[in-house]
């Protein structure tokens, strides 16, 4: 019995290391490390949550559909000008309609050739409700698409919509392929009209984009770019300076002094559009008091904060930053500048250092950073301030649900539009939504009306003038910094172009 | 993943054969216990995370979404049907083999969770391979050199081993053998485990893992050997004339692997516990760090799944140690 | 003779044996030269803790930017500044209290707890069974992800730590003390009173109970380092004490962005981590082998 169990063994033994032989093989392809190889890695924080631009709404999922799936317009980030991309250009007979007219001779990556059609269906899909895209709202002024032509495509609104061409520079507002979309999950499988296509999902996590040889404009020069996913910051930083990874985005403030030390790697900057500001709870005590308000800009050192940056981050007193469509530099005198004599005076003739606030954050580092910080700085005013920090998505929650007196957020502004911040952080339309701190002005709610359904860009950017004059002096909010894009990359690599959103495209990169 | 799966296998093939009937029974009654034990599970954990604060559509929707596409999303993801409702369409779809699917990715649950899993098993064997061999090694001569100053420094350091917290090991860890000396490479798992590149990849985390196990078995195995070697049998043995060596490979070896194996079993919920922070460390795509992601997404069907998963795997290992001590000390009975 | 002096009469022989157990437990410990050290350990927790604000230098969660990530032995810091210029031995010593508190207040919770579940499942055998399933249950969920849960549930706080730490020690801390109780329940002094008619209440706790006190008590020693060491490793998830509270596991968790530019800040709450944890778990080791004599094999 017993020699019959060790052939037993013996066999089954040689079956299974033949077959792990097999399954594990299929995964292990690629890791030559030759240096002139056109490959490059990049380290993500988080995973990429799908590659569909329709169904997916959060950063590390739009830095890899960006490289897939092309906009009909984009925003130049030298003159902050919009030119089209898939489109050749938009004329509007009347302040309703916007007829937009496509470039030729555009295929998708399955062959599928890009036309009108394609524009309509995308749009169409993403305006569903079935479909229930996270960005709906961003083309949920238009009325009808329709297609006049192969060439052509008419968009009709009901009211004038002034930021259209700026939506559709949003990357969630790329095209995808009508074929493949009928046919496939685009979350997992995307094709795109863009510069690399995808080729396989490694190690269960990791993706990995291919040239698209067949692209509109020249082909890229990168062969093969993977996006790894690398959940702790200072261990990506490790795998950048031991070459495991080739580039990473938004480097904190903490590891600059670090990543700024590696011989090997070069940092890139750029001043960028979002904006990170304490809001208040405008529905409680003592939020709603304008001498609180007031007391509070007065008590916080956003300059000190900026400091503590190390560049990562652009002081400015205007809600609408320097990188925004409607920011105007008159505009930063009327703010209120950093004063603790003055906060602690105010603070003491109205009692407020009797009620304890709680400061609310997320608990990603960059939230609590700020939290930490003005938690402390607003107890030197004389408030009781305590902080109270969430999970992500308990925090989304919590500050729609109006459940905080402060709280630190943030709004990134893809399209680079002043009124794509103050519509959905202050209009009271969206209060309770994305207006978490449930502001309401009749006065603001017009001039960012005006500023929406004005066509003419001129007169737009004077309404969005006043209504940042506006929220500066009754300060709903307090603008803390304007955000400045990072990419830190292997010396190796070139061309990276780094937008103001943060994004960034990897069409022009190439390694040495 | 065929390899655990073989040995496994081949484990209860040798039981059965030598126990028969009786090891039959222990298994099926185990694997009844299992089926209730999981129906326990889900249920608190899919009404746990019903409960909790956080809502999934708002976390697909980020802040920059409206309150109607929120909604949208919500009545996409089924969220609107009563709690009770979602669960039992939930149960019936796993007594299907149907775990669902994410709901933020949309990728099925149970491939994602086999796309990791051998990733976790992998680090978790490996952590145990070395916390044997460290921990084996070191009990055995501190018993050996009983009292000696290997043994009090084995003990203080083995000691030292279970106080040091994981996360802070793995990372300076990280600083030394990777970054500084690279010997290593700083993280993931993405070779097999058999290539040099692979177990190179493995080290640093198995280490980083193993440690507090590596002195729990220190520990253990230094006082089974110390009442193994003052046992009569080995006096006798040693009487005889039998050679130093092999009285203990022989004698000493085989009886103190049972509370070895005690504590392989005991540890191991520890150990996939340890593997959620050494995975997040180590950027090692695993159980263990979907299932974090998952919780902070509140991604219900994954965490369901991923829960279930690690609640298996630890009733069966309990079993196969149940089954090993058979193996190797046939004086142990099953009632 | 009425059954209270009968208690009494039967009680009485194994309390002074305690008494005596007592004595030599505490003489075989203080012969363990670790476990000294791991007490004197302990010992200075419980100083600084209770005494914080006379060992702080400065006020823990006092900020001064301009003084930020200042290195040991800087004039005025004697243990340098974290990222915000507060002073790193007084968040050390404020911690001290905190990580006290915490193992505290999960290891009594979780006693509480699995005190009662043992006792009862050990004594009634029709509560053994359900109760030994939930504890199976309790068991098969790895101690993080069930913290994790009842965070995601409870929220993230100091308080909520303590109850997701507490409900881990649970399941281990039953099933010892129903091992203990089925085994003495069967003794004749019990017996003996539950003929007399004295009550079950009383019984486990006026005579069961103190008969299991041993493990117990090596079980919270021991208890105490993972619960210490478990709120690190849940503040370093971001799951644990809310900023400003000076946690040492929060503390590694923010100086793991400094580790190279300011290792003072992950290397200082890493070691006072580890000297505790290491303090409790041995004294909980000496605490075994004393109050075991049998298993003892020292000389």
């Amino acid at each position: 019995m017993n020699r019959s169990l060790t052939k037993w063994l013996t066999l089954l033994l040689i079956l299974t290391f033949a077959l792990a032989g097999c399954s594990s093989n299929s995964s292990s392809g690629g890791s030559a490390k030759g240096v002139s190889a056109q490959e490059v890695t990049y380290a993500t924080t988080s995973k990429v949550v799908g590659l569909s631009p329709i169904l997916t709404n959060d950063s590390v999922s739009s830095s890899v559909t960006e490289q897939i799936y092309e906009t009909l317009f984009y925003r130049d980030s030298k003159t902050n000008e919009i030119k089209g991309l898939l489109a050749e250009k938009a004329e509007n007979p009347d302040p309703n309609t916007w007829v937009i007219t496509l470039k030729k001779g555009i295929e998708f990556q399955d062959g599928t050739e890009f036309n009108a059609e394609a524009v309509k269906y995308t749009f169409d899909k993403i305006k569903d409700p079935k479909t229930a895209a996270p960005r709906a709202s961003l083309l949920e002024p238009i009325q009808s698409i329709e297609v006049k032509d192969p060439q052509t495509v008419i968009l009709k609104t009901e009211k004038p919509y002034g930021p259209m061409l700026a939506a559709l520079t949003h990357s969630n507002a790329a095209i995808v392929s009508p074929a493949a979309d009928k046919k496939q999950d685009l979350m997992k499988d995307p094709v795109g009209t863009g510069p690399f296509k995808f080729k396989a999902k490694e190690n269960g996590e990791d993706i990995v984009l291919e040239a698209n040889k067949d692209y509109w404009q020249e082909a890229p020069k990168l062969k093969k770019v993977t996006f790894k996913v690398v959940p702790e910051i200072t261990t990506a930083v490790s795998m950048l300076q031991t070459g495991k990874v080739n580039f990473l985005d938004n480097v904190t403030a903490e590891l600059l002094p670090r990543v700024e030390k590696l011989n090997n790697v070069n940092i890139e900057k750029k001043a960028g559009t979002p904006v990170y500001y304490l809001a208040f709870n405008m529905e409680k005590e003592p939020m709603n008091n304008p001498e609180f308000r007031k007391a509070v800009a007065y008590a916080l050192d956003t300059e000190g904060y900026v400091k503590k940056l190390r560049g990562l981050g652009v002081k400015s007193s205007s809600f609408i930053g320097p990188e925004l469509f409607g920011y105007d530099k008159s505009s930063e005198d009327k703010a209120i500048k950093f004063d603790s004599a003055k906060a602690k005076e105010i603070v003491k003739a109205n009692g407020f250092d009797k009620q304890q606030i709680t400061l609310l954050a997320a608990n990603t580092a960059g939230y609590m950073n700020m939290a930490e910080v003005f938690q402390a700085q607003l107890s030197e005013a004389g408030m009781k301030v305590k902080i109270e920090t969430l999970e992500w998505g308990t925090y989304l929650e919590a500050s729609q649900n109006g459940k905080f007196d402060l709280t630190v957020a943030g709004w990134s502004n893809v399209t680079g539009d002043g009124s794509e911040l103050l519509f959905p952080r202050l209009h009271s339309k969206n209060a309770g939504a994305t207006n978490v701190g449930r502001y309401k002005n009749p006065e603001l709610d017009k001039l960012i009306e005006q500023s929406r359904s004005t066509v003419d860009q001129n007169e737009r950017k004077q309404y969005l003038k006043q209504a940042n004059e506006l929220v500066l002096s009754d300060l709903p909010v307090i603008p803390i910094y304007h955000g400045v894009a990072s990419i830190a990359a292997d010396n190796s690599v070139n061309g990276i172009n780094l937008e103001p959103t943060g994004q960034w495209s990897l069409y022009k990169a190439e390694r040495k | 993943m065929s390899f655990y799966c073989f040995l496994v296998f081949s484990l209860f093939r040798i039981t059965l054969e030598k126990g028969g009937r009786k090891l039959l029974g222990l298994i099926i009654r185990r694997m009844l216990q299992l089926v209730l034990l999981l129906l326990g599970i889900s249920f608190i954990v899919f009404m746990s995370m019903h409960i909790a604060p956080g809502d999934p559509a708002n976390i697909i929707g980020g802040p920059t979404a409206t309150k109607e596409d929120i909604a949208g999303i919500r009545e996409n993801l089924g969220l609107n049907k009563p709690i009770l409702v979602q669960y039992f369409d939930y149960i019936k779809g796993v007594i299907q083999g149907d775990f669902g699917f994410s709901f933020q990715t949309k990728e099925s649950v149970s491939e994602a969770l086999m796309s990791r899993f051998p990733n976790t098993l992998n680090l978790a064997v490996a952590s145990i391979i070395v916390a044997v061999v460290i921990g084996v090694t070191a009990g055995i001569i501190s018993a050996l050199k009983h009292n000696s100053w290997f043994d009090g420094a084995a003990t203080v350091i083995s000691l030292a081993g279970i106080s040091i917290p994981n996360f802070w090991l793995g990372a300076i860890l990280i600083l030394i053998f990777a970054v500084n000396l690279q010997w290593f490479p700083v993280g993931g798992l993405t070779e097999p485990f058999w290539t040099i590149e692979g177990m190179k990849q493995l080290i640093l985390p198995a280490i980083t893992l193993g440690t507090g196990s590596a002195a729990m078995i220190a520990r253990m195995s230094r006082s089974a050997m110390l009442e193994v070697i003052r046992a009569d049998y080995v006096r006798t043995a040693r009487a005889k004339g039998v050679k130093e060596k092999s009285v203990v490979l022989i004698h000493c070896l085989r009886n103190a692997m049972i509370p070895v194996i005690t504590v392989i079993g005991l540890n191991f919920g520890f150990l996939l516990g340890g593997t959620i922070i050494t995975e997040q460390v180590f950027a090692i795509n695993g159980v263990g760090r979907l299932m974090i992601e998952s919780i902070a997404a509140r991604d219900f069907p994954m965490v369901q799944g991923a829960v279930l998963l690690v609640a298996t795997l630890f009733v069966l290992v309990n079993l196969v140690v149940d089954l090993v001590y058979a193996f190797i000390d046939p004086r142990i009975s099953f009632d | 003779m009425s059954a209270e002096t009968a208690s009494h009469a039967v009680t009485v022989l194994p309390k002074q044996k305690k008494d005596y157990a007592i004595i030599s437990t505490a003489k075989r410990l203080v012969k363990n030269k670790v476990a000294i050290i791991g007490l004197f350990i302990i010992f200075i927790q419980i100083l600084l803790a209770v005494f914080a604000p006379l060992f702080a230098t400065h006020d823990p969660v006092k900020q001064n930017l301009s003084m930020a990530e200042l290195g040991p032995l800087t004039e005025g810091h004697w243990l340098g500044t974290d990222n915000y210029g507060r002073d790193m031995w007084s968040r050390l010593v404020y911690g001290a209290r905190i990580s006290l508190f915490v193992g505290i207040g999960a290891v009594v919770l979780g006693l509480a707890g699995g005190i009662t579940l043992g006792l009862l499942s050990g004594y009634y055998r029709r509560l053994d069974g359900i109760i030994m399933r939930i504890v199976d249950l309790l068991f098969a969920f790895p101690g993080i992800l069930l913290a994790m849960l009842i965070i995601a549930i409870l929220g993230t706080s100091l308080a909520n730590v303590i109850i997701a730490i507490s409900i881990w020690s649970i399941p281990t801390c039953a099933r010892i003390v129903r091992g203990s109780v089925l085994s003495i329940k069967k003794q004749e002094y019990i017996l003996a009173m539950k003929s007399l008619g004295a009550s079950d209440m009383r019984i486990m706790i006026k005579h069961i109970l103190p008969n299991c006190m041993a493990p117990i008590i090596v079980f919270a020693t021991m208890r105490m380092a993972t619960a210490i060491l478990s709120t690190a490793s849940l503040s370093f998830l971001g799951l644990g004490a809310q900023p400003p509270t000076p946690e040492w596991g929060a503390m590694i968790s923010a100086g793991q962005d400094f580790m190279w530019t300011s290792p003072h800040m992950i290397i200082i709450p890493g070691i006072a981590i580890m000297c505790v944890v290491f303090a409790f778990n041995v004294v909980g080791d000496a605490l075994r082998d004393a109050l075991d004599p049998g298993m003892n094999l020292e000389n």
